[in-house]
């Protein structure tokens, strides 16, 4: 009898193919970057999105006094009926302004209320300190932005019948129908959040940090890509070819980009970031995104910066763990890119 | 504080879909006919699982001979075959051949849904706690020879022996992983299961007791699905019969949590499901959906029903187009089924 291997015409052509928009020290970067870009957004649905954009409207729900800092909830229409609530922590202090750091969690359960150290249950106990990002953004000295990804937190499915699913899959269903991609979504929230730091005079703009575990790191990673006013992106646990990771083990639906992996790898991706500043941290022992799958992909990430003359913008930094923020090296290590 | 509602976004978009390629009884229908045909070949992945096409190769693994028993009325020969649909791909098969006074047997393509074992259960009896034989309602290979078909199971990629084999892919629930690597790769799991479909037709050639001028295509959710699909895609199939299954995906897929690989990227774009049946007129077409059904509801079925028959009243066919409701839920009515499929064959 036949051994099957269902997956092996998949496997067969990942392997196999070419990225078409893969780099090379043969193309005109400035030609090959734009093509890039092109077609990376279109391919994240960001021009569907586009076709349903708004003005922006910001509203503050409330500020509190915390210690430290001021803890200010807002909500930001990102597009015509979709209303994003974030977190922005302000530290206290004598600054005028502070540089802002983006934090977004992953597949954790709460979303962004574990950025900001809330405890519900005796996972979110377990998640912490660890998982409060924006906490550790303003020790760090940063004004810390948490802004709630589709699909996750507050922005799962009003519906039982559609979160039977893994938190976001039913709404990557949705997205993926409509031509965009919830990982577009996301990138868009984040660039729309962005424009509402306007709005706080507190925050420096001209030094934005983005970083973010997993699912956060991805869309870190990706949102770095996008919007060219982060200064440095730090994606943690997130950063791998796609053949050893998404395409190789299952993963959210929320990772899918269509035909993506026709066109790019990630380490092509870092085109876009370029000469901007990226840190990759990477977890020694990641089985979600392994450890291989980095080291095969970061050289094109050397090579592109290489090729900028900005060599020493780009970082990878291993920790010893898992798949795991590592707060007591990720946040040394945007320190040190900043410094850059 | 505002209100969060994370759906109304998508909700509202799908709602106001432009469906530029929605059936408009004002147009020219085969010019319409030809657009969508490309389209949807597009939106299925079929163009790029097309690039991976190779010459079919049928192996025969086994043939025997079965008796009749207490549950199927006549000796069939049992062949099992793998089909190489595509480049390293093999799909495997079996095929039911009733032994009997005809020199040929229409074929009826049966095809299962979400049910562990997959095609097993179209061909194997299950047992009960005794050990004992159990004519399961999903045992649609042997029904069919029982309706005097030939009946071909094939096995849906994603599912039965075609589930993926490793762990940290099989944490995805049976078709998940696969329906994600096919999107990634610009195609779609449905649209690979219409390919290999197709190929099975194909395949018959080998089978000279296999009368391919009648073939009957049905299955019940995910195989009522890709029946669906691939009646649009492949015009031989003479009778599409997907049971509970058809519902406009505003009101089902995208609606209601289901599986992933029911996914078309884009559709919202160009059609609703209704509009598929464009492609499958005037051959004859069937949908069996169940009264009590949610995850495919049974009044937003019904006005998709109504709306389809639209479609071949355009082209003079409305008496080959027909609804049969059932009284169950998601549920494949075996009787209910084969009654229908046996009245509906004669007009």
């Amino acid at each position: 009898m036949f051994n099957f291997d269902a997956e092996a015409s998949h496997e067969h052509i990942i392997v196999n193919q070419v990225p078409k928009l893969a780099y090379s020290e043969k193309k005109d970067f400035d030609a090959w970057r734009k093509e890039l870009r092109e077609k990376f957004v279109e391919l994240l649905g960001i021009n569907k999105i586009r076709e349903n954009d708004c003005p922006l409207n910001v509203i503050v729900e409330y500020r509190e006094k915390k210690e430290g800092y001021e803890l200010i909830r807002l909500v930001v229409e990102t597009e015509k009926d979709v209303f994003i609530p974030c977190y922005l922590l302000i530290p206290d202090g004598n600054k005028e302004k502070y540089p802002l750091a983006i934090t977004l969690q992953g597949h954790k359960h709460g979303g962004m209320y574990n950025s900001i150290g809330i405890v519900k249950d005796d996972d979110d106990r377990e998640y912490q300190p660890r998982g409060s990002f924006a906490l550790q953004a303003v020790k760090e000295g940063f004004a810390a932005l948490c802004v709630e990804m589709r699909g996750m937190g507050e922005l799962e499915s009003v519906s039982e019948s559609r979160n039977k699913g893994f938190c976001c899959r039913f709404a990557s269903v949705m997205a993926i129908s409509l031509g965009r991609s919830i990982i577009g979504e996301r990138v868009w929230d984040v660039s729309k959040a962005i424009d509402a730091m306007e709005k706080f005079p507190q925050v420096d703009l001209s030094t934005i940090v983005i970083t973010g575990n997993s699912g956060g790191g991805t869309a870190s990673f990706y949102a770095g890509a996008y919007d060219e006013r982060i200064t440095l992106t730090a994606p943690s646990c997130a950063f791998c070819s796609y053949s050893a990771s998404i395409l190789h083990w299952y993963h959210c639906f929320c990772n899918v980009i269509p035909e993506a992996p026709r066109y790019f790898d990630m380490g092509d991706l870092a085109g876009l970031i370029a000469p901007r500043k990226l840190t990759i941290i990477a977890g020694a022992l990641d089985g979600t995104f392994p450890y291989q799958g980095v080291l095969d992909n970061y050289p094109i990430v050397e090579r592109i910066y290489e090729r900028v003359g900005a060599k020493g913008n780009a970082e990878l930094v291993t920790t010893p763990k898992d798949h795991w923020w590592c707060e007591d090296i990720v946040w040394p290590s945007i320190q040190r890119g900043l410094k850059k | 504080m505002i209100k969060i509602n994370s759906d109304l976004c998508h909700d509202i978009l799908i709602k106001n879909a432009s469906l530029t390629l929605e059936f408009d009884k004002n147009k020219d229908f085969f010019s319409w006919r030809k657009e969508l045909k490309e389209k949807f070949t597009e939106l299925l992945g079929i163009n790029r699982i097309r690039e991976n096409d190779c010459p079919l190769e049928v192996k025969i693994e086994s043939e025997e001979i079965v008796k009749k028993d207490q549950f199927v009325d006549c000796d069939y020969k049992r062949i099992r075959f793998i089909m190489t649909t595509e480049r390293n791909m093999q799909v495997p098969c079996y095929l039911l051949i009733p032994i009997g006074d005809k020199k040929k047997y229409p074929l009826a393509i049966t095809l299962q849904g979400h049910n562990k074992g997959g095609m097993a259960n179209s061909v194997f009896y299950h047992k009960d706690e005794k050990g004992n034989d159990v004519f399961q309602r999903g045992a649609h290979g042997l029904q069919a020879i029982n309706e005097g078909y030939a009946g071909l199971c094939i096995e849906m990629r994603g599912m039965g022996e075609l589930e993926p084999s490793t762990e940290p892919r099989m944490w995805g629930d049976m078709c998940k992983f696969t329906a994600f690597s096919a999107m990634a790769l610009g195609r779609t799991l449905v649209g690979e299961r219409v390919w290999d479909i197709s190929k099975g037709i194909d395949a018959m050639k080998h089978f000279p007791e296999v009368d391919t001028s009648t073939i009957l295509c049905t299955g019940g959710s995910g195989g009522g699905t890709a029946t669906f699909y691939a009646s649009a895609f492949d015009e031989r199939i003479t009778l599409s019969v997907p049971v509970v299954a058809f519902c406009p995906y505003k009101d089902s897929i995208l609606d209601v949590n289901h599986c992933i690989c029911n996914l078309i990227p884009n559709v919202c774009d160009y059609f609703e499901m209704k509009d598929i049946a464009g492609l499958i007129a005037p051959r004859k077409l069937m949908i069996i959906n169940g009264e009590k059904d949610v995850a495919f509801p049974i009044e937003p079925a019904k006005r998709g029903f109504s709306e389809m028959q639209e479609i071949y009243d355009k082209i003079g066919a409305k008496d080959k187009v027909r609804m049969v409701i059932t009284p169950m839920h998601h549920y494949w009515c075996n009787d209910i089924v084969w009654n229908s499929i046996r009245e509906f064959s004669k007009e």
